[in-house]
């Protein structure tokens, strides 16, 4: 009863987080959920069958490079994290084959070796894969018309449907068929204006702004949803422990300094 | 001929990685600790040979010694205070503990140090050799001869020193070697000293031909398991055949594949040994 309890305030308070439009909290829960999943799933190998693993980190890199490869090459965002978790799932199952037999430090050895192993394949490879530079995501890829058809039904949007909506965009999924999606996402009953330019729309203040009538960009007057689109979507990258990032420095002594 | 000019190149390089991977080798042998901290050490060694020569002008050759004074002095209290506290745990928390304190080393040193890529320029570098079809730099091949010397050394030390005849008692059991009158605890935390001495001399070695970084640690620790899986645990001449057999491999893989996939070759090798034979070419079976 009370793990329940536990549990469901949990979910309650992730929910108040996703709806909430503080994208620094968001951040934050977000690579606190990460963190926690990537504790789970080291618990399987390391505390369920007490083998001494490394290679969480090796199936994570392997994770994150299908997606964002495939990412970069139109796939949408949801079908990419299947494939990589489906990825990572084959690959560890063919390497448990070679390596589980192996006892103690040597399966500690072969487990981190793998991941070493996976991360010179990815620095050898900068066409795919950005090699030390890293890999960036496609910000949102939206035409301007798609902008205000999706900004035009934001009056029937409910907080959470915008929050999936979000979602949905970078997926880069409405980038070809919206408007599908869009009758989807209202719900039934709900008409779908085309005439939206002269909508009334209430933002997140809860005030109330009515579009310029005949402006060139109708996606441009929404600085503030524009500017979240590009907050949530643009990725962080922390390299700074990454021995082949960037550029190398050598200082070289020309001769011993004269005391 | 180029092979000629490739194998050479390759024994060269197999010289030194024997000389990283026997002190790791023994530590794990004897104390049946991976010790992470290893990679690091090298580099704290680099460090201190960089540093002698740019304030005493003392060469790298010379500053081996005092490099290995400096991490035996660091090895042997390691182990005493921290390591020596669970050195009969499983091995997750020996490697836990050695992978923390090679984090907290390895960005103590980032600190001290900043990751920029140093390098020693000799003064009076020594003349290449250029015997027939093969070509080598004079430092290089001094900096192999005096890290193959280093081996046998040690390998001297374990088989005609009391304390090296303590060691390899500690080695094949610890419970019997207590009850003949050995000081178990004395001769861990000597032995570790003694693999971070190694771990030192090699890294004072490598200054005056690699680049130095806190960031390379990890690039040498991968070295010393190679070289290890591949030479079997805790053997002399293994860590030799093995160093030197990793030297050729990669020397001829980065000629064929590309110098960018060596280390993933020399990985690949490691994972097909432990693959067929996890105890080594010259391991013996259940002598772990």
């Amino acid at each position: 009863m009370k793990n329940w309890l536990i549990l469901i305030a949990g979910a309650v308070l992730i929910a108040a987080v996703a709806l909430s439009s503080n994208n620094y909290i968001l951040r934050l829960a977000t690579i606190m959920c990460m963190y926690a999943t990537l504790a789970q799933s080291w618990n399987y190998i390391g505390g369920l069958t007490g083998y001494p693993s490394f290679a969480t980190a090796a199936f994570f890199g392997l994770g994150a490079y299908t997606s964002g490869v495939l990412q970069n090459h139109g796939v949408p965002m949801v079908a990419a994290w299947g494939i990589a978790g489906l990825g990572a799932f084959l690959f560890a199952g063919f390497l448990g084959g070679a390596i589980l037999h192996l006892r103690g430090h040597y399966f500690a050895i072969a487990s981190l070796i793998v991941a070493e192993m996976l991360r010179e394949i990815v620095n050898t490879m900068p066409d795919l894969t950005g090699g030390g530079m890293g890999l960036n995501l496609p910000i949102l890829k939206i035409s301007v018309d798609a902008q205000a058809r999706l900004l035009a039904t934001g009056k029937a949007r409910s907080r959470l449907r915008q929050t999936i909506l979000h979602l949905l965009k970078q997926a880069g999924l409405l980038e070809a068929r919206h408007n599908d999606l869009f009758e989807v996402s209202l719900g039934p009953g709900e008409p779908v204006n085309a005439g939206a330019v002269s909508h009334v729309l209430e933002d997140r203040l809860r005030e109330r702004i009515g579009l310029l009538e005949h402006h060139a960009d109708a996606g441009a007057q929404f600085n503030d949803i524009q500017r979240r689109i590009v907050d949530v979507a643009t990725g962080e990258h922390d390299r700074s422990g990454d021995a082949a990032a960037g550029d190398r420095v050598v200082h070289a002594i020309d001769a011993a300094q004269e005391r | 001929m180029i092979y000629l000019q490739i194998l050479a190149n390759g024994l060269v390089l197999g010289g030194l990685y024997a000389c990283i991977a026997v002190g790791f080798s023994l530590v794990w042998g004897v104390l049946n600790v991976i010790n992470i901290l290893h990679g690091t050490f090298i580099v704290l060694g680099s460090y201190v040979a960089f540093f002698a020569y740019q304030f005493f002008g003392i060469h790298p050759f010379l500053s081996v010694g005092l490099a290995g004074a400096v991490l035996y002095v660091v090895g042997y209290v390691v182990q005493k205070t921290l390591v020596n506290r669970v050195i009969a745990a499983p091995v997750l928390i020996t490697l836990t503990l050695t992978f923390g304190l090679d984090l907290v080393l390895n960005n103590a040193m980032l600190v001290a140090f900043t990751a920029d890529y140093r390098k020693i320029n000799l003064v009076h570098p020594l003349k290449a050799l250029d015997i027939g079809p093969i070509f080598l730099p004079g430092d290089r091949v001094a900096a192999m001869a005096l890290a193959v010397v280093l081996t046998l050394l040690l390998y001297w030390l374990l088989r005609d020193t009391r304390i090296g005849r303590a060691i390899v008692a500690v080695r094949m059991d610890r419970e019997a070697a207590a009850l003949m009158g050995v000081d178990v605890k004395h001769v861990n935390a000597i032995t570790f000293g003694i693999g971070a001495l190694m771990a030192g001399a090699a890294g004072a070695l490598l200054s005056i031909i690699f680049p130095i970084s806190p960031l390379n640690s990890s690039l040498f620790l991968g070295k010393a398991f190679v070289v290890c899986v591949v030479g079997g645990l805790g053997s002399v001449p293994g860590a030799l055949i093995g160093g030197l057999a990793l030297g050729i491999v990669e020397s001829f893989g980065s000629f064929w594949f590309g110098p960018e996939h060596a280390v993933t070759l020399s990985f690949a090798v490691l994972l097909l040994l432990l693959f067929v034979r996890p105890s080594g070419l010259l391991g013996r079976k259940g002598y772990e």
